[in-house]
């Protein structure tokens, strides 16, 4: 099977593709024999397929770990096999200018690396040098259920492997209390720490640009700033799907029958918060059912069952997709079918492994 | 109108350019000088997009 992948937005590092300008359709970026995991930080693209990471966009503060200060087109990462040749990539996160990937190999200890800026202790590593770092995670006895990072701060859910005791284990930016208010008024933590331990099983983490929320199988776990009343998400049913995600200031979420948000999730981004946002807004009641929402800085996409894919939000950077660079308060279908999207900052990413969809 | 209020402290400084400088969501950085806010402009702009920000300080730091 080939997929395809194909992006559209900020363009300004060549985090999407080697032109020079932002891009407002979606473009052909590069073909894949499997899919991919995509993660996105302020200026870089990293793309996990078949054991490989891909990176492309700003390296100024080595967050890709190549030789230049941009990486012009996704370029494989083979500084990963060169120092861990026992180990192979299984997932990959990214915060604002760094990078993080999990290393699992056959008799070896998981690793769970990161690279590039220390800034507001995001290497999760005191000291943190230039060069890739582990980050000191109990994976000995443990396994990553879910992980989230977009900003500055990243979360990690970890399950232990013979009991059902669950962690939080979180570090970088906390002053808005969004590493839990144990935490908050505290600049940043450098390096884990715990943030909460249960026998209830967590499920999913999101994270915005100041708040966190953990989907646990009795509730949600809301931390961090309400500035704009990006937490005010209530609690669903619990034999209902529920898909959420964070965009910087806000919640977007799928309870099974509708598209919600609270919050500030995109359109207008430069208006001042009304109060209304504080309380959850109906987005659409009338889609079909969703199977995957991808939430960005400042604008969503989401994926219906039959792969159909619909985009709303802020879209002064062409990131929509839609050719053009207007806002979008209401969700609309773009003319591209995908199995796996991808949000972040003023960025889209679809995969399709339609050859009919061609830009 | 602006994008948001954000605090001083959750800005980096760059002592080389004398620049406050802060996220913007759509990948590049709202800007202000030190001598702006000496200045009492409180407005940092992103060079890339629309997007501004209202940078809350203490003017008496920058006497």
């Amino acid at each position: 099977m080939t997929y395809r992948l194909l992006n559209a937005g900020s363009n300004s590092n060549h985090q999407l593709n080697e032109c020079d300008e932002d891009i407002s359709s979606f473009k052909f970026a590069r073909e894949f024999n499997n899919g991919v995991e995509i993660a996105t930080g302020g200026n870089h693209t990293l793309v996990l397929s078949n054991t490989h990471v891909y990176g492309a966009g700003s390296n100024s503060s080595n967050q890709l770990g190549l030789g230049t200060d941009t990486v012009h087109t996704l370029t494989r990462l083979d500084w990963l096999s060169q120092l861990y040749p026992l180990h192979t990539p299984t997932r990959i996160l990214a915060s604002w200018d760094t990078s993080f990937v999990l290393l699992e190999g056959f008799n070896q200890s998981p690793l769970f690396i990161s690279i590039g800026s220390a800034e507001f202790g995001a290497r999760g590593v005191a000291n943190a040098s230039a060069t890739p770092t582990p980050i000191s995670l109990p994976l000995q006895d443990h396994h990553i259920v879910h992980l989230s990072a977009s900003f500055r701060h990243i979360v990690a859910i970890l399950k232990h492997n013979n009991n059902e005791t669950f962690s939080v284990i979180g570090w970088g930016a906390s002053r808005k209390g969004q590493l839990s208010d144990a935490y908050k008024a505290v600049p940043f933590l450098a390096t884990p720490h715990t943030l909460l331990t249960t026998s209830t099983p967590l499920i999913r983490v999101s994270t915005g640009r100041e708040h966190t929320i953990i989907h646990s199988a009795d509730d949600l776990i809301c931390w961090g700033s309400n500035a704009h009343g990006q937490l005010n998400i209530p609690s669903v049913p619990k034999h209902r799907t529920l898909l959420y995600g964070c965009t910087w200031r806000g919640t977007v979420w799928y309870d099974g029958e509708a598209l919600w948000s609270v919050g500030r999730t995109g359109a207008s981004p430069n208006a001042t918060s009304s109060d209304d946002i504080r309380t959850p807004q109906l987005i659409s009641d009338s889609l079909p059912p969703i199977q995957q929402l991808a939430v960005g800085s400042e604008h969503t996409l989401l994926r219906t069952a039959d792969n159909t894919v619909y985009v709303c939000g802020w879209n002064e950077h062409g990131n929509l997709g839609l050719g053009h660079t207007r806002d979008m308060h209401t969700p609309i279908r773009i003319p591209l079918t995908a199995t796996h999207i991808h949000a972040g900052n003023a960025t889209s990413f679809i995969l399709t492994d339609n050859v009919t969809d061609d830009t | 109108m602006y994008y948001d209020e954000i605090e001083i402290e959750d800005c980096s400084f760059d002592e080389e350019k004398q620049l406050y400088h802060y996220p913007c969501p759509c990948g590049d950085r709202f800007e202000i000088s030190a001598s702006q806010l000496q200045d009492g402009e409180d407005i940092a702009r992103c060079p890339s997009c629309s997007l501004i920000i209202r940078i809350i300080y203490d003017p008496l730091d920058f006497e």
